[in-house]
């Protein structure tokens, strides 16, 4: 038996293009204080720290020789989590573990991202494999356009749908002062943005972005005595496979089982949640492009296969709707990379708090799921509750 | 304090060796020979293009079943890259557009082959037409995925 786990401190910077008013310990540093200022906690209170980003996006290797002191690491234990587009979420899954396995009382968890530096594509590229499929290889764009056009040609989805998907996630953000991207979009607006590889257009992408989350968590004894209502991380699971695209440059013409149904299904089981779309208030995916929201939903097993985008023309995923989806604008609004996976659980405990602001759901809001996904696949998602 | 905030430039070019190793080295190799190398995995059956050491299902050695494809297939998936790329083999803007494609190639239908297309206008690229494989001429080819040139429309 492992012991509970409780989301006891949040802290986040707002999101921005540009941060050159500050390098990235001070910018780590200004959630840090945050989080630490909303659990009503010092450093000192802080047991271990894990840290995360994309290395090499600022072309800098080990970033974290260059935190330590913002971040509130000095001489404490903790590591960095490096897990492609998941780190954020790798990152809270090894706080979790940390806590869980009674080996510390609390843990700091911090992912950042500070992309002003350097056209982070230059780094994204580099993850193919050199040899086979560099020369071919579109970033993540070309990834999202593959899973856009599969999607059209199986479920009946047409542009206009993965258009409007991301008008919402723009009025969504619009409502959440620290999301980057707020513009007052119309589904025309999306349609005419230019093709960078088609189906997907420049707004259906995730900007880069400069941001920082940082959330404290806490074993049972400590979360009984926060000073904010605990959020309980329930259950989190992770499974990793490269399904349809890159299988170490195999593509399977077919692929089998995602890694997505795989970690869901186990979550599910394990946790009695029979009907994820009723039993689960709140959902902040990672959708890095709009038009993977359409798959993640039914992967998820929100709807149907070939249904998703229904729901997207129905507006159910709004703030107000009956399944509300990525309620603070999501990672198409706003993608510091490694601190995205953070963000998602951030913007979930908040819901659940009822803290959420202008973006807070108009239902009642008790059970969430965050979940990054990431290069190869790789997945990791979280059921979080108000309630122990 | 009032002083200026600074930015500097740092450029950073850099050159880097990688093995193929024997397996991808094999089908890099029948590139330069004018040929398209899968392995089968001798647990499952299955093939692998570009060959792998091990089924990652069967978690078994490949072995040297080799097995040559044709350079014909059928296009599963494609999309038209038209917003300029970074190329990492290269450290600069590739050229756009280009077509590309998932192929599933005669004889390998457990494998799609990821290349370019030929054909650039939208209306004349769809999931189930038939390629063809375009190499470069021989004396031209280093062993690189770029001995193939495109696929054209057959």
């Amino acid at each position: 038996m492992s012991e509970r786990v409780a989301i006891i401190g949040i802290g986040q910077t707002d999101h921005r293009y540009i941060r050159s008013d500050i390098n990235h310990e001070e910018m780590i540093n200004e959630a840090v204080r945050k989080a630490l200022e909303d659990a009503d906690l010092t450093i000192r209170d802080i047991d271990t720290v894990i840290i995360d980003n994309m290395d090499l996006f600022e072309g800098h290797y080990l970033s974290d020789t260059m935190v330590v002191d913002g971040a509130g690491m000095y001489l404490k234990p903790g590591l960095k989590i490096n897990t492609g587009g998941t780190s954020g979420a790798s990152a809270v899954a090894t706080g979790w573990h940390h806590v869980a396995s009674a080996v510390f009382d609390t843990a700091l968890v911090i992912g950042w991202q500070k992309q002003d530096a350097s056209p982070s594509i230059a780094a994204l590229v580099t993850a193919r494999e050199p040899l086979y499929d560099r020369d071919m290889a579109a970033g993540a764009v070309g990834i999202f356009a593959g899973m856009g056009l599969s999607y059209m040609m199986e479920s009946g989805c047409q542009e206009e749908h993965a258009a409007l998907a991301r008008v919402i996630m723009a009025d969504n953000a619009r409502r959440n002062p620290h999301a980057h991207l707020r513009p007052d979009l119309t589904v025309d607006d999306v349609l005419k943005s230019r093709v960078l590889v088609w189906p997907v257009r420049l707004l259906h992408m995730s900007p880069t972005s400069c941001g920082a989350c940082a959330l404290i968590l806490a074993n049972e004894k400590r979360a009984k005595k926060a000073a904010k209502h605990p959020v309980w991380i329930k259950d989190l699971e992770t499974a990793h496979r490269e399904q349809s695209v890159f299988r170490g440059g195999c593509v399977e013409p077919k692929p089998a089982i995602s890694a997505i149904e795989v970690a869901s299904f186990r979550l599910y089981k394990r946790n009695g949640i029979t009907k994820p779309a009723r039993d689960i208030d709140v959902w902040e995916f990672y959708t890095p492009s709009s038009w993977a929201l359409f798959p993640w939903m039914e992967l998820f097993s929100i709807c149907d296969k070939g249904q998703a985008w229904r729901l997207v023309e129905k507006e159910a995923i709004r703030i107000e709707g009956e399944i509300p989806i990525e309620p603070s604008g999501g990672v198409v609004s706003t993608n510091p990379i490694g601190a995205s996976g953070v963000i998602r659980v951030a913007e979930a405990a908040l819901q659940l708090r009822g803290e959420a602001g202008d973006h807070q759901v108009s239902k009642k809001a008790e059970t969430a799921i965050a979940t990054a996904w990431g290069a190869a696949s790789w997945i990791v998602m979280f059921y979080l509750s108000k309630n122990l | 304090m009032t002083a200026e905030l600074l930015e500097i430039i740092i450029p950073l070019d850099l050159t880097y060796r990688w093995s193929a190793g024997p397996h991808l080295g094999a089908f890099l190799r029948g590139l330069k020979d004018g040929k398209i190398i899968a392995n089968r995995c001798p647990g499952c059956g299955r093939l692998q293009l570009p060959p792998t050491p091990a089924c990652g299902r069967c978690h078994i050695g490949m072995g040297e079943d080799w097995v040559e494809l044709s350079h014909q297939g059928t296009v599963i998936s494609y999309s038209f890259v038209v917003d300029p790329m970074y190329d990492a083999g290269i450290g600069d803007m590739r050229p756009v557009p280009y077509t590309i494609a998932s192929i599933v190639l005669d004889g390998g239908p457990d494998v799609a082959f990821f290349h370019k297309l030929e054909e650039s206008t939208p209306e004349k690229v769809k999931a189930g037409m038939r390629v063809e494989a375009v190499f470069r001429p021989p004396q031209e080819r280093e062993g690189t995925m770029q001995d193939i040139i495109h696929f054209r429309t057959i």
